[in-house]
């Protein structure tokens, strides 16, 4: 039996690449999420979670220590303004504006017909053009590009549905409304609803009671104005 | 509460930011909107504080720092009304992240909201929950998620189950409780919590074995089940999407199909029908299809074999690979590289094609395609792709060059069939691209040009006529000066002429005339100038007829302003002018280099302190190289007494080098021997002479120096070491010296025989009142990269330590391996120690050394002790 520290452990898993292997990121990431992750110990004594590790890492196939399925999602105008960031991974203040910054470089620049990929830090960056707005999502390497291409166009229906046939103006005005729709999306990174018709119907929910509320406090502070006249 | 306090509306900021027509306007306007709403936070304004919230939002996505609206988020949330909370949780979201303190706050309020009647309220908590908590808070609130999976309302379950992914992530020791609600979430019919039940499987699979191991057993079947459902489900409008019911359905069904049959014959016999299915029926004329179709072929690669899937899966590949779309072949290429591991040959039919992705307009592609030729490439291959690659070398744009070049040189040193096609297929490269070549790959070329007798002769016609075509590529250069210098009479008389030469006719000036330019070239760095003087001083040698304009060549370095070309060129010029006896013998052709040897050093890509094979020692003619060697030596001694000037350091570095170049173990004493008469020289030489005599007359400052390397044979090491002590700034080797460091990394180093690789000395890596560690370093023959460590803990005080375990840990660019110690009880003065090995990997060899933090925790008298400590003395170079 053998120590182990979860360097090696990923480290290994990469150099054998048979197939989806986790990446260097992932590997960070998983340190960062793991406060005391990173010490190896000489025990003797095999727990469970070890051999889970041992087994994975043997095979070093499929297991992957990804935090979230999609890192972040950034809508970033023609002119490299932003009008939507939403991160599922944690990054500090500072490093998103730089992420923003190299990913507008990189995405805003590529031609029209070039692929919807761009590989960037260890990582895969799907992006989308609609109208003056890219639409984009940041994936580890092993995942699914065209599928996040699907989720996307999933969420550019949904707020076309719900705006009226969307354009960047109202994402704009209404950025707020465009989080909430983006909410009843994603959550943690991950796919939560296939249906169109439920995400719409949902969101119109919350409007409504908001709405709601909102003649309530009106009414009242109308009473009260009436009543201090 | 003064209404009029907090400005304008939402809308109305906007508007008014986007009216700014430069940053500085911009600026204005959002200090003054900030201004405000800080002041409407210090009065505790509840009336405007959603509207003050949403402003804020904005002003953070423009990158402006909104700190001090953290606190109003929480504020907003505990709130009692839904539409407070609604934009406080967007707030919570978008303005703080989980790594803030402040979070820890709002753990109550996210628990009276997930216990709330209020489904939309229980909404929002679940969602904040999944997609900022932290472990602390994933801890925490872990029971109320789990409740909520069975909640009434599918759309919180399904928000359940993905707040419940984030937190097994968290803090995987909660798995367990998820896999019992997980079993009934694959059972349910609504899409939206089907979809997020598999999530949750997934990655449960991924934290947990045992979890594992029951999906496996219990849910495989149920799961194939599902997936031939919705295959085969009628047109549902709501799921559609391009004729395809539910695509995201399909890939995660896919996704968790794979981790179930991976490793296991019998859940992957349960799905191979259905995958075939949806490989052979999906459309392929949508996205959404062959995103499909990608997930399927990933899941036919991971699970256990069928020959017939493999096929269908490596024949959409190719359909794939052949779709005009880019972000299908993207995606081909991609899945092509796992899928080499699985079917080589399969692959290899596509060859042409990935050949052509190469030379894609999208850089993506690109990257993919080189990766993957570079894994196809096998010795039947290897000369028409590395003649496409090197064709596409010319006309490929400067991001790409650089890839490109290292892996053309990465295949052609891996496969190369003989030595002729190496040797052309290197000089084309160093003639396209020469500048992205690596220093390494040079040098390598020129290891194999000297031992490749019968082809030096063409190698240096070659560059000849290369350099004539390409004369401003600095590494084609300098291996054409270096060849020049070495073999110019070849180049002159066409000796070895091979069959498929056209004869060409240089005469001797010609040939200076190339070193000439080349010394001249204003753009060559001081290493090539370096080498040029060198070739010029072997030229005097060879063509005694231009030996008077070599002289005026190499004296033209005299002023300059390069203290090492300076130098050089004073001490030519002195060798040509004062030493003709025995400038000829000075200056033969370098003893082959072994290209054992050097492959060797390479992988352990640091310059010093290489081992040698005893059996090249041997093979030296030792006379001779005797013989020559004696002779710069004593050159060096006698120009040390005419320059007025004493000798510099490098001056000692020169002699040192030399020394290191071609001495073998066997002629150290003929050496000192020798020079014992010329004691007239510089007190560094007699430093220097002195390391060579045997241990026990060892003077005083070399002699720790000495006393480490218990081998019998003064090694190199020993002399590298004093080399290094005896340059008063403690730099080994100045920069300048560069030209005669890359001579010494040609030169045969005789050293240890058993190649046991360079010794360390043993550190005292920490110190304590209560013990000490000890680390002992070994090298493993053939990896330089790996230290094996042995730890020697040893304890100070008279008490008996029980279990005590050490534990470290290491930055990312090393890799730690630890083995059991030999004991866990460490008893009391000096009554014994625990040994325990280490194995560590250093991925940054040569640039970086290693650093390991660790600790120690022990009972004294059954009180639990812990220590800490960082190691950063270990040597350098490990």
């Amino acid at each position: 039996m053998t120590g182990r520290s979860l360097h090696r452990f990923t480290g290994d898993e990469q150099s054998k690449s048979s197939s989806f292997t986790c990446s260097l990121q992932d590997a960070k990431l998983l340190l960062d999420s793991f406060n005391h992750g990173s010490w190896s110990e000489g025990s003797s004594e095999t727990t469970v979670k070890e051999k889970v590790k041992d087994k994975f890492r043997d095979d070093g196939v499929y297991f992957s220590f990804r935090i979230e399925h999609i890192h972040f999602v950034l809508l970033i105008s023609r002119q490299g303004k932003v009008r939507l960031t939403k991160w599922y991974s944690p990054y500090s203040q500072k490093e998103r504006s730089k992420v923003i910054r190299e990913l507008s470089g990189m995405i805003l620049t590529r031609g029209p017909k070039l692929s919807n990929f761009v590989e960037w830090r260890g990582f895969k960056v799907v992006y989308k053009r609609y109208a003056s707005l890219y639409f984009c999502m940041c994936i580890n390497q092993e995942d699914n590009e065209l599928e996040i291409l699907e989720i996307i166009h999933h969420f550019v229906e949904i707020l076309d549905r719900y705006f009226g046939s969307v354009c960047e103006l109202d994402l704009i005005f209404n950025f707020h409304k465009a989080y909430y729709i983006l909410d009843e999306i994603l959550i943690a990174g991950e796919l939560q609803e296939s249906s169109k018709k439920t995400v719409a119907r949902l969101v119109s929910a919350q409007d409504s009671l908001v709405e709601a509320a909102k003649e309530e406090a009106n009414s009242i502070s109308n009473i009260i104005a009436q009543a201090t006249k | 509460m003064n209404p009029f306090s907090s400005g304008t509306r939402l809308r109305d900021m906007i508007r008014s930011i986007r009216a700014c027509k430069t940053a500085a306007e911009e600026r204005a306007v959002v200090r003054k909107e900030c201004a405000s709403i800080r002041a409407a936070i210090s009065d505790n304004d509840q009336t405007f504080r959603h509207r003050n919230l949403a402003k804020l939002m904005f002003i953070h996505m423009l990158g402006y720092p909104t700190h001090f609206g953290q606190m109003e988020c929480l504020k907003l949330i505990a709130a009692p009304g839904f539409a407070e909370k609604r934009i406080g949780y967007l707030g919570l979201m978008l303005l703080l992240d989980e790594r803030q303190e402040v979070l820890m706050l709002v753990t109550n309020s996210l628990k009276q909201d997930l216990n709330q009647n209020n489904q939309h309220i229980v909404g929002l908590a679940l969602c904040a929950l999944g997609n900022i908590c932290s472990a602390d808070m994933a801890r925490d609130l872990a029971p109320e998620v789990e409740r909520l999976l069975q909640f009434r309302d599918p759309n919180i379950r399904k928000k359940a189950a993905l707040c419940s992914i984030r937190i097994i992530k968290k803090v995987p020791d909660l798995a367990e409780n998820f896999v019992d609600p997980v079993v009934s979430l694959l059972k349910e019919k609504h899409h939206g919590v089907l979809l997020t039940g598999i999530q949750l499987c997934t990655d449960l699979c991924k934290v947990n074995e045992e979890a594992f191991e029951y999906f496996r057993k219990r849910c495989t079947e149920g799961l194939v089940r599902s997936l031939k459902d919705v295959v085969n489900s009628p047109y549902v409008p709501e799921y559609d999407i391009s004729g395809i019911a539910d695509p995201f359905l399909h890939i995660r069904l896919l996704r968790v199909l794979r981790i179930l049959g991976h490793g296991d014959a019998d859940a992957s016999d349960c799905m191979s029908d259905i995958l075939a299915q949806v490989a052979t029926k999906t459309e392929s004329n949508k996205n959404a299809g062959n995103a499909i179709l990608y997930e399927c072929v990933g899941t036919i690669m991971s699970v256990e074999d069928n020959g017939g899937l493999r096929v269908l899966a490596i024949n959409i590949l190719g359909r794939f690979l052949s779709n005009r779309d880019n972000n299908i072949r993207y995606v081909a290429l991609n899945m092509l590289m796992k899928a080499i591991a699985v079917d080589a040959q399969a692959v290899q039919r596509h060859r042409a094609t990935i050949v052509e992705c190469v030379k894609d307009l999208d850089a993506s592609i690109r990257k993919r395609a080189l990766e993957l030729v570079y894994l196809l490439v096998n010795e039947s291959n290897v000369k028409p792709l590395t003649k496409e690659l090197i064709d596409y070398l010319e006309v490929s744009d400067h991001g790409f060059k650089g890839d490109l070049t290292a892996k053309i040189c990465s295949i052609v040193e891996k496969f190369y069939p003989d030595k002729i096609w190496y040797i052309d297929q290197m000089l084309k490269v160093l003639s396209e691209a020469g500048s992205y070549v690596k220093a390494a790959v040079w040098h390598a070329l020129i290891v194999v040009i000297t031992n490749a007798s019968n082809l030096q002769g063409y190698s240096v016609r070659s560059l000849y006529r290369a350099i004539q075509i390409s004369p401003d590529q600095e590494t084609l250069i300098r291996v054409a000066v270096w060849c020049i210098g070495e073999y110019g009479d070849m180049l002159v008389n066409n000796i070895d002429m091979l069959d498929i030469e056209e004869p060409i006719t240089v005469t001797e000036s010609d040939a200076v005339d190339v070193v000439e330019t080349a010394i001249k070239h204003h753009s060559l760095d001081l290493t090539t100038r370096a080498m040029c003087l060198i070739a010029l001083l072997k030229l005097s040698s060879r063509f005694p007829c231009c030996s008077q304009r070599i002289k005026e060549i190499i004296a033209q370095s005299k002023g300059s302003l390069l203290i090492e070309l300076q130098q050089r060129s004073v001490e030519f010029n002195s060798i040509i002018e004062k030493h003709q006896n025995i400038r000829s013998a000075l200056v033969e052709r370098m003893p082959v280099l072994d290209e054992a040897t050097y492959n060797g050093k390479r992988a352990s890509s640091a310059p010093a302190a290489v081992s040698a094979s005893l059996e090249f020692a041997s093979n030296l003619p030792n006379g001779v190289i005797a013989k020559t060697d004696v002779a710069p030596l004593v050159d060096l001694l006698d120009l040390g007494g005419d320059e007025p000037a004493p000798p510099s350091s490098s001056g000692g570095n020169f002699l040192l080098d030399l020394i290191d170049v071609d001495m073998p173990p066997s002629s150290s004493q003929s050496v000192s021997g020798t020079s014992q008469p010329q004691k007239s020289g510089t007190d560094v030489l007699l430093d220097l002479l002195s390391t060579w005599s045997p241990p026990p007359q060892k003077e005083s400052p070399t002699t720790d120096i000495v006393l480490l390397n218990q081998d019998d044979n003064t090694s190199v090491n020993a002399l590298d070491s004093v080399s290094s002590s005896m340059v008063p700034s403690g730099q080994a080797k100045p920069t300048g010296s560069a030209m005669m460091d890359l001579l010494a990394e040609f030169g045969p180093h005789p050293e240890t025989p058993e190649d046991s690789g360079p010794t360390y000395p043993p550190i005292v890596a920490y110190e304590s009142s209560a013990l000490t560690i000890t680390f002992n370093f070994s090298k493993r023959p053939g990896s330089p990269q790996t230290t094996d460590i042995e730890a020697l803990f040893t304890n100070k005080s008279s008490d008996v330590y029980t279990d005590f375990v050490f534990q470290a840990a290491v930055p990312k660019f090393l890799q730690l391996h630890l083995e059991p110690a030999s004991s866990n009880t460490l008893p009391g003065s000096g009554n014994g120690s625990i040994t325990q090995k280490l194995h560590v990997t250093n991925r940054q060899h040569g640039k970086k050394s290693l650093v390991m933090r660790i600790r120690l925790s022990y009972k004294l008298n059954n009180k639990d002790i812990l220590e800490e400590g960082q190691i950063s003395n270990f040597p350098r170079d490990l």
